[in-house]
């Protein structure tokens, strides 16, 4: 990279907010997605919107691609960088600006720590609902990127629906502040099509999201099950008797062994083929009444054992081993993939049974953790990176397995995002004219094709001949 | 050949009629028939104003004709077990709530109008009388399948609860007003259709007591499905609709009873929930003005007159008029209030979307003028 660029963007971010060098970029060859890895020609680390919109103005200028980059813990190489790039991360963009507990909102920059959000605003007795599994690392402005997820989001709705407003730098450096806060946006709602663009419309730098007043009882249930489908069977009953607890989780044999044996041990038996982990919450008679409706079920779908944590301490405990199970997977194997399906919920059993099955016939492990209340599955299957065999057959079984579910009905992902990962497999899903519409979307954003390239929309070169992901370790 | 011809040579005379201004309004009945429209307009220059059954629509908006989805109706999927549905566009609202209604479901918003359409609830992006519970009209769409002004059939999104594939277009097409392109199908969420639901209501002779009254009961720890505050005769009713299981509702209004003294159950839940939804959709020109709540009485108090609904959970205002001048002033002292800038969306449905100042204004005219170069469907966003 040009090194009077490099001095120009110095002189923007100070020494703290550049990093340079092979060794001092190794941290951001890859995101969550380390199957895939680049080295960024230089991360930027801004301060505030005022930085970023200065360092894109001269990234615009010399025609250098961007990828925006939160935590790092995506699990779909959405912040995977591209050679011959930058990384503009939030990593020092941390700042709570706002809680006003009276409006129920606050606004952060965008490198807020997702838990540390709920901190800020927990004397108010108010918290941030989404919660992905990763919050205690993961960022609002890649939750905004993503349109992140998590267990309580089966209640609560996704990212997007807890965002008020954002402070967005374009790829020219203009900052487009939507900031509002509005819960009813005039005009066209580019928050909400902003929500889950992964990087490739601009950087948010700021957000508003909305807070929610933290429940005055909240019952968390662990049933066990003697195998995975009749616990399958058991979300499915409990959608569709129209019963509303606000999340539920299932892990599978090989998820609970690798979490006992963990840090984030949760006490759930070893020998047991299924946990499924409900919670419901309101006021009293609301969670007694839910919970003894989801009770029955449960007890006619088979569960062995049904108990509510005691106390709030336990309920902790219980979810840090779910929060964890991605970590504890580390005890399995030295790699996970971590695929991100959803399935209608009808079809939950059935396509379960099926990722099995796939894994199976390929000889991998395969662990199942997964939000069962949105048929959001994610199939973990082990691997050893090392093992270029064992690859080959890992992205085989993924490849198949979104495939499967997109053939019943459902989709790529939930909540992870597309980024590089499943960006080849938007074919199964979308015409050749639903991903030109968004591409011209996102050239109305991003005309000169720089921020975050090669992400989320298949690529094509001429004669729409389709490429191949850019790297496939052992190919 | 003036444009009724042409669309009558086109699609026949089911799919043509006059209006009173004598501008066509072509309804096709597939979506082969819409895009032969759109092709049409295209290729002679006609200006195309997108409508359902134009029950929220501004007559005097200038176009050479009115494209309809009133024809193109029927549910294409509907999963009870999965609480989702897909249908056309032009399938009337009241339809779809029986339809889910028997299905067990409760569609959301809660909106009255007989003759509206799902298009045209999406297209206005239209506030309900269930909002505080079940959320905007956004959170509701979670796909969709639309017409392109160069002829393109594009679709987002899908039939899932959850669901972050691609973009999601269909957020940015909810509320756009017919301005970005033609709906033909959606995909939507459903809701558990409650076992029970019970209506409360209060007169008070003043406003900032009523208000009062309503902050406090809304921040009491229940589901309420509606509490607003309505003019009424002698002053404003509070009005407060619960949902669900008996014991919870038993719960719940002992819990309301114990906050506010002089609540009374209105006898016929239906009737009453009817009512409601109908000062939901006034005749006369009319704002929903969105605001903090912070913001709420202030701006009441400017507004005092013209105001005829509050909801005071979500911070959201009704204003109404006889005519778009009169409302003027009122949707200029909104904006003039301290502390962020409320938005106020006015219907029936005009040639723009955004005011010129609103945020963003300059980007949503970037993404009309890119999905629709020619104007075909609008002549530009703010």
């Amino acid at each position: 990279m040009d090194s009077a660029l490099i001095a120009a963007l110095r002189e923007v971010v100070g020494k703290a907010g550049i990093v340079e060098g092979v060794s001092a970029t190794i941290p951001y060859e890859s995101d969550g997605l380390a199957m895939i890895q680049r080295r960024p020609d230089l991360v930027l680390l801004p301060r505030d919107t005022a930085e970023v919109s200065a360092c894109m103005r001269l990234l615009s200028k010399a025609g250098i691609p961007v990828v925006a980059r939160g935590a790092g813990t995506g699990l779909a190489g959405g912040a995977t960088p591209v050679e011959g790039g930058v990384v503009v991360g939030t990593a020092r963009m941390r700042d709570v600006l706002e809680v006003r507990a009276e409006d129920r909102y606050a606004r952060v920059q965008a490198g807020v720590v997702n838990v540390d959000l709920t901190r800020a605003c927990a004397k108010h007795g108010l918290y941030y609902a989404p919660d992905p599994s990763s919050q205690a690392a993961c960022t609002i402005g890649g939750n905004v990127a993503n349109n992140s997820g998590g267990p309580h989001c089966f209640r609560h709705g996704s990212t997007n629906r807890h965002v008020l407003g954002l402070v967005i730098v374009a790829a020219d450096g203009e900052i487009i502040d939507l900031s509002g806060p509005s819960t009813d946006p005039e005009g066209y709602d580019l928050v909400s099509l902003f929500c889950g663009s992964e990087g490739t419309f601009g950087i948010t730098t700021e957000v508003t999201v909305q807070l929610t007043p933290v429940p005055e009882v909240i019952e968390t249930g662990l049933a066990l099950f003697s195998g995975l489908s009749p616990a399958c069977d058991s979300v499915s009953d409990i959608i569709a008797r129209g019963l509303e607890p606000s999340a539920i989780e299932i892990l599978d044999r090989l998820t609970i062994e690798a979490v006992e044996q963990s840090i984030f041990a949760a006490g759930y038996p070893v020998d047991v083929e299924a946990v499924l982990l409900v919670e419901a919450e309101g006021n009293e008679v609301e969670v007694s009444s839910t919970m003894a409706a989801i009770r029955e079920i449960l007890e006619s779908r088979g569960a062995t054992s049904i108990r509510t944590a005691r106390d709030a301490a336990e309920r902790r405990q219980l979810w840090a081993g779910r929060k964890g199970a991605f970590g504890a997977m580390g005890r399995i194997a030295p790699d996970l993939y971590v695929a991100d399906a959803v399935v209608p919920r009808t079809k939950l059993r059935e396509l379960v049974e099926r990722c099995i099955e796939i894994c199976r016939e390929r000889d991998l492990r395969l662990a199942n953790v997964f939000h069962a209340g949105d048929g959001n599955l994610h199939p973990n299957i082990c691997y050893d990176r090392r093992d270029a065999d064992e690859v080959k057959r890992v992205l085989e079984a993924g490849e198949l397995i979104l495939r499967t579910c997109v053939e019943a009905g459902g989709s790529l992902t939930g909540e992870h995002g597309v980024g590089l990962e499943k960006r080849d497999a938007m074919d199964f899903l979308f015409s050749e004219c639903d991903l030109a519409t968004m591409t011209r979307v996102r050239r109305v954003w991003d005309p000169d094709a720089r921020l975050n390239p090669g992400k989320l929309i298949p690529v094509r070169a001429c004669l729409e001949t389709r490429t191949r992901p850019l790297s496939e370790p052992g190919a | 050949m003036d444009a009724r011809s042409k669309f009558l040579e086109a699609l026949g005379a089911d799919a043509v009629r006059a209006t009173d201004d004598g501008r066509p309004v072509v309804a096709p009945a597939t979506e082969e028939q819409a895009i032969e429209v759109v092709r049409l307009a295209s290729e002679h220059g006609l200006r195309a104003r997108l409508c359902g059954n134009r029950t929220l629509l501004d007559p005097s908006t200038p176009s050479d004709f009115f494209l309809s989805s009133a024809r193109l109706t029927g549910v294409t999927d509907y999963e009870p077990g999965d609480g989702t549905f897909t249908a056309h566009c032009g399938t009337p609202w009241s339809e779809l709530r029986e339809v889910t209604r028997g299905g067990g479901h409760h569609l959301s918003p809660d909106v009255g109008t007989e003759r509206a359409t799902l298009g045209g609830v999406l297209g206005a992006a239209r506030i309900g009388r269930d909002r505080q519970r079940y959320g905007p009209t956004r959170d509701q769409v979670l796909g969709m399948r639309v017409l392109l002004a160069d002829g393109t059939v594009a679709k987002s999104g899908g039939q899932l609860v959850k669901n972050v594939t691609g973009y999601d277009l269909h957020k940015l097409y909810t509320g756009s007003r017919g301005s970005l392109c033609f709906f033909l199908q959606a995909s939507l969420r459903l809701w558990p259709l409650p076992a029970e639901r019970r209506v409360l209501e209060r007169a008070f002779p003043e406003f900032e007591p009523a208000l009062e009254a309503a902050v406090a009961l809304g921040r009491l720890p229940l589901r309420l499905e509606t509490l607003a505050l309505r003019r009424a005769e002698g002053g404003w009713a509070l009005t407060l609709a619960l949902a669900g299981g008996e014991s919870v509702l038993r719960h719940e209004e002992a819990i309301l009873r114990d906050t506010l003294d002089g609540l009374e159950a209105v006898p016929d839940a239906d009737v009453a929930l009817a009512g409601l939804r109908a000062c939901h959709e006034p005749a006369r020109t009319h704002a929903w003005i969105a605001c903090l709540p912070s913001q709420v009485s202030g701006l009441a108090a400017r507004l005092r007159e013209q105001v005829t609904l509050v909801h005071p959970t979500i911070s959201t205002l009704l204003v109404e008029a006889d005519s778009r001048a009169e409302l003027e002033p009122s949707l200029n002292a909104s904006l003039a209030i301290d502390g962020p800038r409320p938005t106020a969306r006015v219907f029936p449905c005009g040639p723009t979307v955004a005011r010129p100042d609103a945020p963003g204004a300059a980007w949503m005219e970037r993404l009309r003028a890119d999905l629709d170069p020619a104007s075909l469907f609008a002549e530009s966003a703010s």
